[in-house]
């Protein structure tokens, strides 16, 4: 993907994206690198804080893609956290990460691998997760998955259409 | 919210970054990425954010060394470019 069509993609999906009333939402905040070139890499970050305390934080890091590979970006890194929000703030506002603050789900690739958090456990690797491929998460669906738990308290599971194995 | 693009980064800005990470978890980019980041205690999104950083990095001064080197080059350094914020109707 190119810079720009990714920013536009951005611009639309968020777009339809309706959010709780008196929320405080940071972004989504979009990084190229060069301009006007718009070379990757490229990242972005996007939050949500709501009224009672709990936090969703997209964040997505895109790296080079070779030429021979049909050149632009891809995404090599990502992670989609939902939780309580602690109260340090990192130097966009959005919640700092602390591990004492529970996290409801999160989803990721990083150094290890593509893996969630859920139901208390860590590093779910992708073996353990069943129906969904947590490489192709969507951001937006994930932040739709939120909204729909806070307002129906559906499991993510089910939200999401993953299950996770022993 | 907006669409908001943060300013176009800098070798400086960058480089300044990293340092905090570096000096947030007494160690530095190289054993972070050659020995250390497999295993070590660093956040994941701190590890995240420095892999991008030094990823970002190594494409600014690769672009800096290209100005150098071009002839007739219209822009200058990447530092010397416009990093004014711009914002986007969603």
């Amino acid at each position: 993907m190119r810079y720009l069509e990714y920013e536009q993609w951005l611009q639309i999906e968020h777009s339809k994206l309706i959010l709780e009333p008196l929320c405080i939402e940071i972004g989504p905040l979009v990084a190229p690198t060069t301009s006007p070139a718009y070379q990757p890499p490229w990242n972005m970050d996007w939050a949500v804080i709501f009224q009672d305390g709990m936090f969703f934080v997209v964040r997505e890091r895109w790296y080079p893609r070779k030429s021979i590979f049909g050149g632009g970006g891809y995404r090599k890194m990502f992670s989609f956290h939902y939780g309580a929000a602690a109260p340090g703030r990192d130097r966009d506002g959005i919640p700092a990460r602390d591990k004492a603050y529970q996290t409801i789900i999160r989803v990721d690739i990083d150094w290890t691998g593509p893996h969630i958090h859920y139901l208390g456990e860590d590093h779910i690797p992708q073996p353990r997760v069943r129906d969904f491929s947590i490489s192709d998460a969507d951001p937006f669906r994930f932040a739709t998955a939120v909204l729909q738990n806070r307002a129906s308290g559906t499991d993510f599971a089910a939200l999401m259409g993953f299950t996770v194995t022993p | 919210m907006s669409l908001q693009r943060r300013c176009l980064p800098t070798i400086g800005a960058v480089s300044l970054q990293l340092g905090e990470l570096e000096h947030r978890y007494g160690l530095t980019s190289d054993v972070f990425v050659l020995h250390d980041f497999r295993s070590s205690h660093v956040d994941e999104d701190d590890g995240m954010e420095w892999l991008y950083l030094i990823e970002q990095l190594r494409v600014l001064r690769e672009a800096a060394v290209g100005d150098l080197y071009s002839t007739g080059a219209e822009s200058g350094p990447l530092e010397n470019q416009d990093s004014s914020p711009e914002q986007f109707a969603a």
